[in-house]
């Protein structure tokens, strides 16, 4: 074979694996949240048997992802309040207003328990059906 | 029966002056950027923080509430920098010197004193806080410099030059009347 050829190859062969390379890095540092739709879920159920887990071990439930299905005692500001314990941050501005007295399940990342104002919050909170 | 309208009389009262502000979406910003490099920057929309009539002051932030637009630079803060997992909030407690909410009529200008307690350490604060009295709430904004080696914060000698010494922390709350 000719030496040429075999010298353009190794150069083209390495070119790729260095641009192979550099876009998977990338790829890695660049990676996108992980979207709550996606996320596994660590705990479904009634607000009211969440509560007496999270008070047991709060940090056991720390930036785990829950899905919660309780009473809205308190809308807010692109947030609701779940059984007048949970604070649950909305993603996105609800389409619907959201009503006091009415059940609901949603999906959001604990994020902590507040202990200043005495609740439990969520965040990136969507509404699950 | 004069007992009762005593009763009722003393309640009003109570009611009254024991006005607090609070809000649970304040805005804290944080910054940290090294010109040139990936802006080093989150900001936390759930604070959560009490103003007193009597000029007592608390916040809470949850660690986990920053959010960075670099999802691995979110992952890094919670693990590496602030081990979240293991103090999930950073608080301040403290006092707005000479406060009233009659003096809000007059000035903006007050001077915050407090604890800052981010991963279990504590360090004394004082800043100017500037507040704006508005139809149903009062806004409070101020910002304050730290450095993160006063919280036990550990910054690796690799990303030394890429994280600012000091970091800047910008809030901006809307208390509202509880």
């Amino acid at each position: 074979m000719n030496l040429k050829k075999i010298k353009l190859s190794f150069v083209g062969v390495g070119l790729f694996i260095i641009l192979f390379s550099v876009l998977f890095v990338h790829r890695y540092i660049y990676k996108p949240h992980q979207s709550i739709q996606a996320s596994s879920v660590h705990f479904e159920g009634k607000a009211s048997v969440f509560k007496k887990k999270v008070t047991d071990s709060p940090k056991k439930w720390l930036g785990k992802t829950i899905v919660l299905t309780g009473t809205i005692t308190n809308v807010a500001e692109n947030a609701i309040i779940l059984d007048n314990l949970f604070y649950c941050q909305l993603y996105n501005t609800s389409k619907n207003p959201l009503k006091k007295q009415t059940q609901i399940t949603i999906k959001g990342i604990m994020i902590g328990y507040d202990h200043l104002l005495n609740e439990v919050k969520l965040n990136q909170c969507i509404v699950s059906h | 029966m004069k007992k009762f309208i005593i009763l009722l009389a003393l309640i009003g009262i109570q009611s009254i002056t024991a006005q607090k502000h609070f809000t649970r979406s304040g805005t804290t910003n944080f910054k940290a950027s090294v010109q040139a490099f990936e802006p080093i920057e989150a900001t936390n929309t759930s604070s959560s923080a009490i103003l007193s009539d009597t000029g007592d002051f608390a916040a809470l932030l949850l660690v986990k509430g920053f959010h960075f637009k670099i999802a691995l630079m979110q992952e890094h803060f919670n693990e590496n920098y602030m081990e979240s997992n293991k103090f999930p909030a950073a608080t301040f407690k403290g006092r707005l010197d000479g406060f009233s909410f009659d003096k809000l009529d007059k000035t903006n200008r007050f001077v915050l004193q407090g604890v800052l307690t981010i991963k279990g350490k504590e360090k004394k604060i004082k800043t100017i806080v500037l507040l704006f009295k508005k139809p149903k709430k009062i806004v409070l904004k101020t910002s304050i410099v730290i450095n993160p080696v006063n919280f036990g914060i550990k910054i690796p000698a690799l990303v030394r030059d890429k994280i600012a010494q000091e970091v800047k922390i910008s809030i901006n709350y809307e208390l509202k009347k509880n």
